[in-house]
């Protein structure tokens, strides 16, 4: 299999080459990342200053949390309150926040594999008070907590989450589940519209950070400490992946995203064990996300 | 000017391989040139945080295939269908045997963790602990995956012989 897949690949792909035009590429975006950058002292760099003076008791004395951070620990409280989803569980969705006329709505979509399953729940968020929808509530064949329990304990033991995928589909045929569909298309052009986009803020952000990574790898920390309990050993047996740490901008904040893995036993899944991502504001320190993944389905 | 050299390198030997692959990962070759440029500038920044402890190529891999998945996890990549036209492929120069593109097709389906392991395993030719270190997942957790991508290959491309896990 090795070689002919190897052989394959290379063949089907002979036509995409590593080539000059890309090389530059490369280099030319090392050199615009490199250009010093010469800084007066402007209004909004006082702002800053401020700001990061602000931060810096914040360090001392405690975290700051931005609304959308306390928005979405409201909406998981909610969620594990109404329907009984755990931390554990959210693995097995993708989260969102969207605010709308003043409207804070928090979606939970299932992940690609068990989606027709899990279906999607929606948290309206106002005032600390926090409403919680799931569309496929009553009926046949949709996975609630209970189920998700078991399904949890089944990756476990199995190191991955094959078993529950067959049991998805199974599952969905069975009671003819659907996938869900936003129903949103982009086009090709737009597609890479928003990937220049995206480059373009990731060195915004890098730009205008004002704390330095290793005081936000601090605040992360301390952040994952208080809200997902991590005992002292783990906090510190906790990896970060620089490589998969992330400049961006998300609703004008600059943020770095700080990729962390534990990993407490080299053969089998430990309690806690996963993925851990935090948002952090680069100019005020604020924390703007925090997020646990099992690690067991790969989502990254 | 020795951090730029080894990115040269880099480049040179894993340029094409990484671009393929991130191709075949993506279903999309614009895409795909994008995540390997984001992958060795990323190599770039933390070169100084290569402390050896795996394989320069476990490393690399680790990078790109994390680069895919954050590529993949962007609110608009989700609600794109990105199931790869094989016609859409560039012209192949190299001679064919292949007379169609099932077998590349079908790893295309497979869900994307046990895509990654086929790429790293049968492509990249990587041991199970350098995927382990790549993907961040026990070596335990790997085999179960190569051995159940086998098992949906096995079962999809009858006439495909495989010999290994």
């Amino acid at each position: 299999m090795k070689n002919e897949f190897q052989k394959l690949v290379d063949r089907e792909l002979s036509g995409l080459c590593w080539d000059e035009r890309m090389r530059q590429r490369v280099l030319h975006s090392l050199q615009k990342e490199e250009k010093p950058v010469k800084r007066k002292m402007t209004a909004a760099m006082a702002m800053i200053l401020v700001l990061v003076l602000i931060g810096s008791i914040a360090l001392a004395t405690g975290l700051i949390f931005s609304p959308r951070y306390d928005a979405l620990k409201l909406a998981d409280e909610a969620l594990l309150s109404a329907y009984g989803i755990t931390d554990e569980m959210l693995t097995f969705f993708s989260r969102t926040l969207n605010k709308e006329n003043g409207a804070t709505t928090v979606t939970y979509c299932g992940i690609e594999e068990l989606r027709s399953v899990l279906g999607v729940y929606e948290v309206q968020v106002d005032n600390g008070r926090a409403i919680v929808k799931w569309s496929l509530d009553g009926v046949d064949g949709g996975w609630d907590a209970n189920k998700l329990a078991k399904i949890n304990v089944l990756c476990k033991q199995e190191g991955d989450c094959n078993k529950a995928i067959e049991q998805a589909i199974a599952d969905a045929e069975h009671y003819q589940l659907t996938d869900y569909d936003t129903g949103i298309r982009f086009s090709e052009k737009e597609i890479q519209q928003m990937m220049e986009k995206r480059s373009q803020e990731a060195e915004a952000a890098m730009k205008a950070a004002v704390l330095t990574t290793h005081e936000m790898d601090a605040i992360a920390r301390q952040t994952l400490q208080e809200r997902f309990a991590l005992t002292q050993h783990q906090l510190e047996q906790l990896e970060l992946v620089e490589e998969s740490c992330d400049w961006f901008v998300r609703e004008d904040q600059k943020l770095f995203s700080l990729y962390y893995w534990l990993r407490q036993c080299e053969d089998n899944w430990t309690e806690a064990d996963g993925i851990y991502i935090v948002d952090v504001n680069v100019e005020t320190g604020a924390v703007e996300e925090a997020h646990y993944d099992t690690g067991l389905f790969g989502k990254g | 000017m020795e951090r730029e050299m080894q990115l040269e390198q880099l480049m040179e030997e894993y340029g094409t391989q990484l671009l393929r692959m991130c191709t075949v990962y993506l279903h999309d070759r614009d895409l795909a040139q994008d995540a390997v440029q984001e992958t060795f500038l990323k190599a770039y920044r933390h070169m100084s945080a290569f402390r050896g402890e795996c394989s320069e190529k476990s490393w690399l891999m680790g990078i790109a295939i994390h680069t895919c998945r954050d590529f993949q996890r962007t609110a608009w990549f989700r609600h794109v269908d990105r199931r790869m036209d094989t016609d859409a492929l560039p012209e192949i120069t190299a001679p064919n045997d292949f007379k169609d593109h099932t077998v590349l097709a079908e790893v295309n389906r497979l869900p994307k963790r046990l895509r990654e392991v086929i790429l790293l395993r049968y492509y990249q030719g990587m041991k199970v602990k350098e995927m382990a270190d790549a993907l961040h997942i026990s070596p335990s957790a790997v085999k179960q995956r190569i051995r159940h991508a086998n098992t949906l290959l096995r079962e999809r491309l009858k006439e495909w012989y495989f010999d290994e896990e």
